[in-house]
């Protein structure tokens, strides 16, 4: 689950890490009025959406004055910012944050993330920050320094300094940066987080370290023990598809073709989306009906499929293990029926009571097309599209 | 001899309870699994399908002289449990709880490495060595003792071509579904690491997929194998995730692609397959 910069600010201070005093906004006069709560003579004003690359597009603008908050404010608020993360129909920016403007003196970056190869969380950090460090990753890898923690021990006092000095904190205040990093890891830990970026960290004039953005991601299967940070969800962020399948802990992902996937595991649900690609056509969606599939789900998951207008046609992949074919064919026949399915349906049902499965198909009256491979479904659902 | 799972082993039943834990067990029985008895908190003394409960794993160790175990704990318990089999002295645990906290299992598998023990899991089928035991979900039916070694990252992937190969009348020497979450108890190199010792496996499937980076370490793996292995890498047409912040990137989003794993394998000496047809055909010859 992804959170705003302001939000993550907020957490990043309940840790012990410094960040500019800033305000969240909803309107433009709530925006003046933050920069003369926050007082002094320079404000930021920045856009909250969840996507990176906001400067880029726009999103972000120093204020020398009030009339400046005024006017950024109100040009920032209600348009559809645009970065390489939004995709072109951009996001509709319906947050601000007014912050005190800083006193930057250099730039770095560090970030934690959980490395999935060591099996260890890892912490980067580089002296090319604020700018696109994905660029730094490319072109100057030597630049990005990593320190994996072992889970067992923590991080140490040690590794934090090895990464202070090595992107080049000055003496007096690697200190300062070591205690940062160390908060950070253990916000990190404490949040049950799978990403937490800072770009830029910054070194101030009087050789404080401050975050000057903050982005989150939370592992969704620990949020039960995080409600603080659920409550930080914003649901306008977020593809309201994948909203509604993830209250059936359905696995859903919406793509661009026009034949719908409905499979019992991930790994078979890609398999499909390749096998419809090698037949010459495009998946409309990836969706994971997982182990333990009702019939309820089934419907749900059909529900969600066709709200997007651009599917012509289904095709269902079963492989029952533990789990049912004629349970699963049930919850087809009672989909197709509810939702009164008007697209050509194939169905690919193997494994364990297949044939009752079957049967239930044909018997249901409706006009469903069975395969027996994988290969013969993808086959039979293309040619119903076209 | 198999590979880490054979007839030799004596189970426990973790946290199983209720009727789906007796369905689970009779499954793992049915298919020559060895159960000699399950642990529940608070019911030791009392017994499950003829088998003793246990409060703790370790009385269970020291009654029954049990050396593995399939855990049914549910994902917030899966770190626990983990911790209790590893410090009871089992060589192998298999976690098949899904949603399991990706730092709960940062810690599991650190502390399982620790002591020793083989953790399958979370969110998996399990492993099976068929005609001898199978611990987790991998239908019995679909399978069938053989030569041919099968690591999958993905389970329903992994029965669906293990079927096909028993069909076919190839029959498998071990199956292991690593698990599906970002934290795998062991890696696909580390069972390719053991296959490769094993004088029952004559050659090795490794079912893999988009996302993460285990297909690189297997790669180097690979090059070092003294037997033939075939990839299947799934989600070849996917579009790249959306993404999120630039870490995924610098830690090596750009290597995450099929396309990506597939060089890298087939450069080791990896025999890539598109399809289970071809899957099938390659192990035709080892079977």
């Amino acid at each position: 689950m992804k959170i705003h910069e302001y939000q993550g600010k907020e957490i990043l201070r309940k840790f012990g890490v410094a960040t500019p005093r800033g305000i969240p906004c909803f309107s433009v006069d709530d925006a003046v009025k933050a920069a003369q709560t926050l007082g002094g003579k320079v404000w930021v004003v920045k856009a909250q959406i969840h996507a990176g690359g906001r400067g880029k597009g726009g999103g972000v603008k120093v204020a020398k004055s009030l009339d400046e908050v005024k006017q950024y404010a109100g040009q920032i608020l209600g348009m559809q910012l645009v970065t390489h993360q939004t995709g072109p129909e951009g996001q509709k920016v319906r947050r601000l944050l007014v912050e005190d403007g800083a006193d930057i003196k250099k730039e770095y970056y560090l970030a934690a993330l959980t490395d999935r190869a060591t099996q260890k969380v890892a912490i980067m950090a580089s002296s090319e920050g604020g700018m696109d460090i994905e660029e730094v990753a490319h072109s100057t890898p030597e630049k990005i320094l990593k320190e994996f923690i072992d889970p067992l021990v923590g991080m140490t006092d040690k590794q934090a300094e090895n990464l202070a000095r090595g992107i080049g904190v000055p003496a007096e205040s690697i200190a300062r940066a070591v205690d940062q990093i160390k908060k950070l890891y253990t916000c990190y830990m404490e949040t049950d987080a799978s990403l937490a970026e800072i770009n830029p960290l910054i070194l101030e004039g009087n050789g404080d370290i401050k975050a000057l953005d903050a982005k989150f991601n939370f592992d969704s299967n620990a949020l039960f023990r995080h409600p603080e940070i659920v409550a930080y969800r914003d649901l306008d962020e977020e593809n309201a598809d994948e909203i509604e399948a993830s209250k059936f802990d359905l696995a859903y992902i919406s793509l661009d073709g026009n034949i719908g996937c409905l499979v019992n595991g991930a790994g078979l649900a890609m398999a499909t989306m390749d096998t419809i690609k090698l037949f010459g056509a495009e998946p409309a969606n990836f969706l994971d009906v997982g182990g333990g599939a009702t019939a309820e789900k089934v419907t749900e998951a059909f529900k969600i499929m066709l709200r997007n207008p651009k599917v012509k046609g289904i095709l269902v992949n079963i492989f029952g293990g533990i789990m049912r074919c004629d349970t699963i064919a049930a919850g087809v026949v009672a989909a197709a029926k509810e939702v009164h399915l008007s697209v050509p349906l194939v169905v690919r049902m193997k494994g364990t009571n297949e044939d009752v499965g079957k049967q239930i198909l044909k018997d249901s009256g409706l006009p469903i097309i069975s395969a027996n491979s994988m290969a013969e479904a993808a086959e039979k659902i293309v040619a119903a599209v076209k | 001899m198999a590979v880490v799972l054979d007839r030799t082993a004596k189970v426990l039943a973790v946290a199983a309870t209720g009727d789906y834990g007796s369905n689970q067990i009779r499954f793992m029985q049915a298919a020559g699994t060895h159960v000699v008895g399950a642990v529940v908190l608070g019911r030791g003394g009392e017994t499950m399908l003829d088998l003793p409960i246990f409060d703790t794993v370790m009385e269970a160790v020291q009654a029954t002289g049990a050396n593995a175990a399939i855990i049914y704990a549910p994902a917030l318990g899966v770190r626990s449990a983990v911790v209790e089999c590893a410090d009871a002295g089992l060589g192998l645990a298999v976690a098949a709880a899904e949603f399991v906290p990706t730092h709960d299992a940062l810690y599991a598998a650190a502390h399982a490495r620790e002591r020793g023990m083989v953790l399958v899991g979370p969110n998996t089928m399990g492993m099976a060595t068929p005609g001898q035991a199978m611990l987790g979900a991998v239908t019995p039916s679909f399978t069938k003792p053989g030569k041919v070694g099968m690591i999958g990252r993905s389970g329903t992937l992994m029965l669906v071509i293990a079927r096909l190969l028993s069909q076919s009348g190839i029959g498998q020497s071990t199956l292991v579904h690593v698990g599906g979450d970002t934290i795998a108890g062991s890696n696909p190199d580390e069972w390719l690491t053991r296959f490769d010792t094993d004088a029952d496996t004559s050659a090795v499937i490794f079912l893999g997929e988009i996302g993460g980076a285990k297909e690189f370490a297997l790669a180097e793996r690979i090059s070092a194998s003294k037997k033939p292995v075939a990839a299947m890498i799934v989600g070849r047409h996917a579009p790249a995730e959306k993404r999120m912040g630039h870490a995924g990137a610098l830690i090596g989003s750009d290597r995450e692609t099929a396309a990506a794993k597939q060089a890298v394998l087939k450069e080791a000496g990896a025999i890539i397959c598109n399809s289970p047809a071809a899957v099938v055909e390659f192990a035709m010859a080892y079977r």
